[in-house]
């Protein structure tokens, strides 16, 4: 990955008129985004966070009112018509819906960008088997949208978006409307896509496990302000806001939700503590369970255990009751906060 | 067996043929030229209005106001108000040729609802993957708004369709020929009621045959 950017953002707002009240609406509120040529850039946020507008201000469907897109230096928002659409041109885009055409055939769908375009018959005929072969339906030229499934849909949807050879990919909730195994199977693909065609690809989603397998970095938006942004392991290995927090939390096993935090499932005597530990770094937690017993002679029950290898580093933790005589249990404690991982105190008894 | 159950029919075998033929001739001549000239309107509406791809509220507002207008004029109202363009136009204001002009007016603004209704139908994130994909307005119009809607169209055109042999039997009363023409002068005039229902058969059987055909072309486009 170069760190040359394909996609700048520059102070970027946008407000939308509300039909029905004239009430304006702050859509995007200066928003300043880089996107590394060649990355996977994630942008998530609840439904009305500003998503989809963003997203779209990329291909110049959407125009901000002030503040600059920038696609490899030519900014988007005040090109002539007709260099936006040849611009558009390196720029796929995929739908939560799909969006095919359903009076047209798979073939049909897949070569409508390249219709009206100088190739000859035989040169997109080629394009589209190719494309159809990559994204794994090379069977299925000839069916209509509507006898195939959404995995199916989506896979068609993503060889029309790149029959231009783009250079960026843009996902809107491309995710959304799939079930797990196949958002699944979507995410490799994507990911495969990304390494064999080299191209930046940028989702917009609002589940945390795309980000989490796909990206290389994250921006979290909130009512159309980024509240943070950075490189996909940090982010989530150490959360800034409560928004992200909560999004990381819909990832990870390691929430106790109260009820069983209070029932009787947890029970803690004495001098008992339940611990949580998380990774901040690639340092392991295992031996360190096993130091804390050997060197303080306290028992290290794990209660939860979540760990996960991201961009090849761990990620999650464990929870833990750490029971023993007083001073043992807060020396273990306290060795632990040495250790670069982050304990957090559940409760105690 | 003709002339005994409609014997005023019978005895004015050629003409009742001839007003036969010419409800054909001004379903077919008006249809096609309302269809092409609805179409176009309809897209213009559908293309211009606000967050259309080619928003251009001026154009829009006109078309608007002046099918609203056409549309609050009464059919029969507008023959008689038409009669001195339609003059000009065919060189006459009756028979065939005289009504083939007021009865385009006084279906287009109906057809042209018809038509905007069917685009407008369409799913809005086709227009936007079209838009996405760096394709012209006019390649939109083309190969998304019509290419996706023949289905749609097709059926509010047998609509349309249907609507205009109403029109062509009001004609009848103003002196145009067709089935209505008949129907009023030996139906209704000289009060031969097996005329009128004569006349009430070829018009159902008209219909009918329109609405097959609506059905079959929708059915074959939609998968």
């Amino acid at each position: 990955m170069t760190e040359e950017n394909i996609i700048t953002f520059d102070h970027v707002s946008k407000e939308f008129t509300r039909a029905d009240s004239k009430e304006k609406l702050q859509v995007l509120k200066n928003i300043n985004l880089k996107i590394h040529k060649g990355s996977i850039f994630g942008i998530i946020g609840y439904s009305g966070a500003g998503k989809s507008t963003l997203i779209r201000c990329i291909n110049g469907i959407e125009l901000p009112d002030t503040g600059k897109v920038d696609f490899e230096d030519i900014e988007i928002n005040h090109m002539p018509k007709k260099q936006l659409r040849e611009t558009r041109k390196e720029m796929g885009m995929i739908f939560q819906q799909f969006n095919l055409m359903p009076s047209r055939t798979v073939f049909e769908n897949v070569a409508l960008p390249i219709k009206y375009s100088k190739q000859s018959q035989q040169q997109i005929k080629d394009k589209v088997l190719e494309l159809l072969k990559i994204v794994g339906l090379p069977d299925k030229a000839d069916a209509f949208p509507s006898t195939l499934s959404g995995g199916q849909k989506q896979r068609v949807a993503i060889a029309r978006a790149l029959v231009n050879d783009p250079k960026v990919l843009l996902c809107d909730e491309a995710t959304s409307a799939l079930d797990p195994q196949t958002t699944e199977d979507i995410i490799q693909l994507l990911r495969r896509l990304n390494h064999e065609l080299d191209i930046t690809i940028v989702v917009v989603t609002h589940e945390m496990q795309v980000i989490e397998e796909l990206c290389d970095d994250v921006a979290v938006l909130d009512k159309g302000k980024i509240v943070e942004q950075g490189d996909v392991y940090s982010v989530f290995v150490d959360p800034k806001t409560p928004l992200t927090k909560k999004f990381i939390a819909t990832t990870s096993k390691l929430n106790l939700p109260d009820e069983v935090l209070n029932s009787n499932l947890l029970k803690l005597h004495d001098n008992d503590l339940l611990v949580k530990v998380t990774y901040i770094s690639s340092k392991a937690i295992e031996p360190l369970i096993s130091a804390i017993s050997r060197k303080f002679n306290v028992d290290a029950n794990i209660i939860v255990g979540d760990i996960k290898i991201l961009r090849g580093k761990p990620l999650g933790g464990l929870v833990i009751i750490l029971s023993g005589k007083q001073s043992d249990v807060s020396g273990a404690l306290s060795y632990i906060k040495e250790k670069q991982v982050r304990t957090e105190v559940l409760a105690s008894a | 067996m003709l002339s005994k159950l409609f014997p005023n029919v019978a005895l004015n075998y050629n003409i009742f043929q001839n007003s036969i033929v010419q409800t054909v001739e001004m379903l077919i001549i008006t249809g096609i030229i309302s269809f092409l000239i609805s179409l176009i309107i309809g897209v213009l509406l559908v293309v211009t209005k606000k967050d259309g791809i080619a928003s251009n509220p001026v154009v829009w507002n006109i078309l608007d106001k002046i099918i609203n207008l056409f549309r609050s004029i009464p059919f029969i109202i507008l023959i008689a108000a038409l009669i001195p363009l339609t003059r000009v136009l065919s060189g006459t204001a009756i028979g065939v040729k005289g009504t083939i002009f007021p009865l385009i007016v006084g279906i287009v603004p109906f057809f042209s609802r018809q038509i905007e209704s069917a685009l407008n139908d369409l799913d809005q994130g086709l227009i936007e993957s079209g838009q996405v994909m760096g394709l012209s307005t006019f390649q939109i119009i083309k190969s998304i708004y019509l290419k996706e809607s023949i289905s749609n169209i097709s059926r509010v055109t047998t609509i349309t369709f249907i609507s205009l042999i109403g029109l062509t039997a009001i004609v009848g009363v103003v002196g145009g020929g067709g089935i209505g023409d008949f129907a009023i002068q030996y139906g209704f005039q000289q009060n031969e009621q097996d005329a009128t229902f004569a006349c009430i058969i070829v018009l159902l059987v008209i219909v009918t045959i329109v609405q097959i055909i609506g059905t079959l072309v929708s059915r074959k486009t939609t998968h």
